[in-house]
């Protein structure tokens, strides 16, 4: 089982990037078998997100209540467990709420979760609010950056060539490590992105 | 109309067993905890509504909450819809206090329909939670009050 964590603030873009990437995984598997389950954690009794991605013909399921920050990990877990029991599907892809840290959610899933061979963390940036975020809540925003092994920088269409470069400028001071890539979700997302989580997983 | 569901949260949880951030702890930024307002409402009208009227309604209520919030200097965290008919044609609006995103299914544009099942979620950091439900709820009605007429 595949894991692949995505991290933002609130509005950043993650379900849109997330229905992108589930497309092209279940066109790429080209399988009937459930290959791929999405967890979402929503803030508020009614959730949005996971009513659009069912819209797109996925297999979604809700984790409830719990701390926002940390999203409930042993629910997480639990669910995690029981998918790896029950169906085991080649991917799960978790969408925590835009207030969580997902070093949090990484660090419980790698010590109890089971069946899970690999875990990708994709940061997503919303490069049309980045000054207003990293200055309202410059901590939060770091922990969600600071994660990621692959950082989307979202709306790049938004904002002109030289904020994107200050903005990558600062992604790449708090995550060295990552790749960082800039993209538009609204205008479709280049499949070899997702060639990226992916790439990997063959073995 | 009907309400079918409505609960807010606050991020206080009311297990004290359950991890207690502080707003310091979430956002280095004391006070600034958000509001939520989370709610599903049947929409019933005597006649059928086309779905680009309910569209319409639904970006007027959005803009005005927006437009309430950015008066008030409030931050959005978002403002997100999901609209759908009996025969599942739907709608997804959603801001984050700049502009309005709208996707719809292929069948949205050319659906009417006397009900609808409105899902609406808005999370506003500044405002207090009972404002906040004021604001939003006087919003969603106002605007779909307007259908029946």
């Amino acid at each position: 089982m595949q894991l692949v964590i995505f991290g933002g603030f609130l509005g950043s873009g993650k379900t849109s990037l997330i229905l992108s990437l589930a497309h092209h995984l279940v066109n790429r598997e080209g399988s009937d078998k459930p290959s791929l389950v999405i967890l979402e954690n929503e803030i508020g009794e009614v959730g949005i997100d996971n009513k659009v991605l069912q819209a797109g013909g996925f297999s979604v399921k809700e984790l409830f209540a719990g701390c926002i920050c940390c999203t409930l990990t042993a629910d997480l877990v639990t669910t995690l467990n029981d998918l790896h029991e029950k169906v085991q599907p080649k991917w799960v892809i978790f969408e925590p709420t835009g207030l969580a840290y997902p070093k949090k959610i990484i660090e419980t899933v790698n010590q109890y979760g089971k069946g899970i061979e690999r875990i990708v963390v994709i940061g997503v940036v919303d490069a049309e609010r980045w000054e207003e975020l990293t200055e309202i809540t410059p901590g939060l925003i770091e922990g969600q950056v600071s994660s990621g092994d692959l950082v989307l920088i979202n709306k790049c269409d938004l904002v002109e060539p030289e904020a994107l470069a200050m903005i990558r400028e600062q992604v790449r001071g708090m995550n060295p490590k990552a790749e960082i890539l800039e993209v538009s979700a609204t205008s479709g997302i280049d499949t070899r992105i997702w060639g990226k989580v992916d790439e990997g997983s063959q073995a | 109309m009907k309400v079918l569901k409505r609960k807010t949260i606050s991020l206080a949880p009311a297990d004290q067993k359950r991890h207690h951030p502080s707003a310091e702890d979430l956002f280095h930024a004391p006070g600034e905890s958000p509001a939520v307002y989370s709610i599903t409402q049947a929409a019933q009208f005597p006649q059928v509504v086309a779905g680009t009227l309910v569209s319409a309604a639904l970006v007027r209520c959005v803009e005005g909450i927006r437009d309430w919030a950015a008066h008030q200097r409030h931050l959005v965290g978002h403002i997100k819809v999901f609209v759908e008919n009996e025969n599942k044609d739907h709608l997804w609006l959603a801001s984050t206090g700049k502009r309005i995103n709208l996707q719809s299914s292929e069948g949205w544009e050319g659906a009417s329909s006397a009900n609808y099942q409105v899902h609406f979620t808005a999370i506003i950091f500044g405002p207090g939670q009972s404002h906040l439900e004021e604001v939003v709820a006087e919003h969603i009605q106002r605007e779909l009050i307007a259908l029946h007429s």
